[in-house]
């Protein structure tokens, strides 16, 4: 979506363009083709990309409002969030040394501004004004934040004995963690029980996320195990971890709504389902990203679970098929 | 032993490497020179299996990469991984338990900080570490001395005489001829993908004048300082 207004930005005429604005735009439209390049090795020409980009960002948004109850506070933190890869210290440290300081900071504006652009204005459409005010304006007070230096910090997590997915994982995403159990413990203080499944499913979402992006094929390389004996060794993991992250919610909740402890651990089953799917996408296409028809196939699996039926033992073969050659 | 043969490998039009052919026998160091661009990463790459070759690669191992210990010119890492984390990792995947870490830290790295904010020499000797605790049989180690100062330099060297001592196998490449002339048996000159010379170890010398000569020719004097 940030793209689809730099391309915007890109074609508005500049009668007397600086340097500064040459400067900043040639850096957008470098951005602009690096995202047509990857749409294209993906399989779309690029106009289709950012249409369905559209579509699916305000299908998804509507389908967010219509089913939780504070969807804007979650909508409102899930545009900050998309915020943190753009303050990262290393690409930050780049466009320093590549730039001037009142080039980095329009850059670096114009990012983050462009990025929250979309989510401020379907919270303008949903009648949050101040919400969609607020958040414009952290997103430009955040372009002059840096988050590198916390790396000199070393939180400790409770996944040491089998690093990475989760170890990583919870390491950006721990605030996301603390969020979900703030939730879980409102969900018990209101006694709304729907709250405290949010909570439950945020974890595992979260959980999920961890293995979006495919690692290096070093790190698979290593293994010396077949492909079958990787991806359980994987999953094991993943569920293991999974089960502790969810702990507390699952004994607070169960403890709380007793005689809903069945539904709180069938949300438990399908978590765990959807993540073992999406370690097995992952790896179906690896070492490469999930391509679109993969990525369409998982979520639609999500929203109708029975496709898992299919999908898994898809998924499954075409990562066997990807890890043997790597593996032997 | 590991035999290769004819190993060729091309990205698109271009060919990387032309017919290599390599035995590499236990308990022996292995040097590969060449200028940047000649194929060694390629070739390193191809008889780990990260890359896909012609050609055949034989080994005494049905599988030779769950014994071969690989160091890349620039090791991979994980973000937001400590260096413990990365050597628990590595130890994992080869099913090899290691109770005390900071005991096998010979380099003295801080393991409980995040790899990625090591500088390039500690993330060497970080990967280093890493696949001598997988207690490999196989080395091929890429570049092992570049950014590392001297007193890593010579720890590095000793470990490669006492993995010879051991009776592994060592494969290395580098530009600082000396070092390769402190560990290695034998040295191959890979040029344009083509091993063009063999070496052994008495005629080092020769091979390091022959490679000055090639490299400087009269490229100083077509400079025209003055």
């Amino acid at each position: 979506m940030f793209y689809t207004f730099a391309v915007i930005f890109l074609h508005i005429p500049q009668l007397t363009p600086s340097k500064n604005t040459l400067l900043v735009r040639y850096y957008f439209i470098l951005q602009y083709r690096i995202l047509n390049r990857r749409l294209t090795e993906l399989g779309l020409p690029p106009i289709l990309g950012y249409i369905l980009g559209l579509l699916a960002f305000v299908g998804l948004s509507m389908y967010l409002f219509y089913k939780t109850s504070y969807a804007e506070y979650f909508y409102t933190l899930l545009a900050l969030s998309s915020l943190s890869r753009l303050s990262e210290r290393e690409r930050n440290d780049f466009l320093r040394v590549t730039f001037s300081m009142g080039e980095y900071r329009q850059i670096r504006m114009g990012e983050n501004s462009g990025l929250v652009l979309p989510f401020a204005a379907y919270l303008l459409y949903a009648g949050q004004y101040a919400l969609a005010g607020g958040l414009l304006l952290s997103a430009l007070l955040l372009s002059q934040i840096q988050f590198g230096h916390r790396l000199h910090f070393t939180l400790p997590t409770p996944f040491f004995r089998y690093p990475f997915e989760f170890t990583q994982g919870f390491r950006r995403f721990w605030w996301l963690y603390l969020l979900a159990y703030f939730v879980g413990y409102k969900a018990v203080e209101v006694n709304n029980f729907n709250l405290g499944v949010g909570s439950l499913v945020f974890v595992f979402l979260l959980g999920i996320s961890h293995y979006a992006q495919p690692e290096n094929p070093y790190f698979v390389w290593i293994y010396s195990s077949t492909a079958r004996g990787f991806l359980f060794k994987k999953m094991a993991t993943g569920l293991g971890y999974s089960s502790l992250l969810a702990l507390p919610l699952v004994l607070g909740l169960g403890w709380h709504f007793q005689g809903q402890v069945w539904i709180l651990l069938g949300v438990q089953c399908l978590g765990y389902l959807f993540l073992a799917t999406m370690l097995l996408a992952k790896y179906s296409a690896f070492p490469n990203e999930m391509s679109l028809p993969q990525a369409l196939l998982l979520g639609l699996s999500f929203w109708f679970p029975p496709l898992l039926l299919f999908v898994i033992p898809l998924f499954y073969t075409r990562s066997l098929q990807r890890l043997n050659a790597i593996l032997q | 032993m590991i035999e290769i043969e004819n190993l060729s490998k091309s990205f698109g039009q271009k060919t990387v490497l032309k017919n290599v052919n390599l035995r590499l026998e236990k308990g022996q160091v292995y040097g590969i020179v060449g200028e940047n661009g000649a194929g060694k990463t390629t070739l390193f790459k191809c008889i780990a299996g990260l890359e896909s070759c012609t050609g055949t690669i034989s080994s005494d191992y049905l599988i030779l990469k769950n014994h071969l210990g690989f160091l890349p010119t620039s090791p991979y890492f994980l973000s937001r991984i400590t260096g413990r984390e990365y050597l628990q990792l590595l130890c994992n995947a080869r099913k090899v338990k290691v109770s005390d870490f900071q005991e096998k830290n010979i380099f003295e790295l801080p393991l409980d900080q995040y790899a990625e904010t090591y500088s390039t020499g500690m993330k060497k000797k970080l990967a280093l570490t890493g696949i001598l605790l997988q207690a490999n049989d196989f080395f091929i180690l890429d570049e092992p001395f570049n950014g590392v100062d001297i007193q890593s330099n010579m720890i590095i060297t000793a470990i490669i005489q006492q993995l010879k001592i051991l009776g592994k196998t060592v494969l290395i490449s580098s530009h600082i001829f000396s070092t390769l002339n402190d560990t290695c048996d034998e040295i191959q000159l890979l040029r344009e993908g083509t091993f063009v010379k063999k070496v052994a170890k008495a005629d080092f010398q020769e091979l390091d004048e022959e490679m000055k000569s090639f490299a400087l020719g009269d490229r100083i004097e077509r400079l025209g300082l003055s």
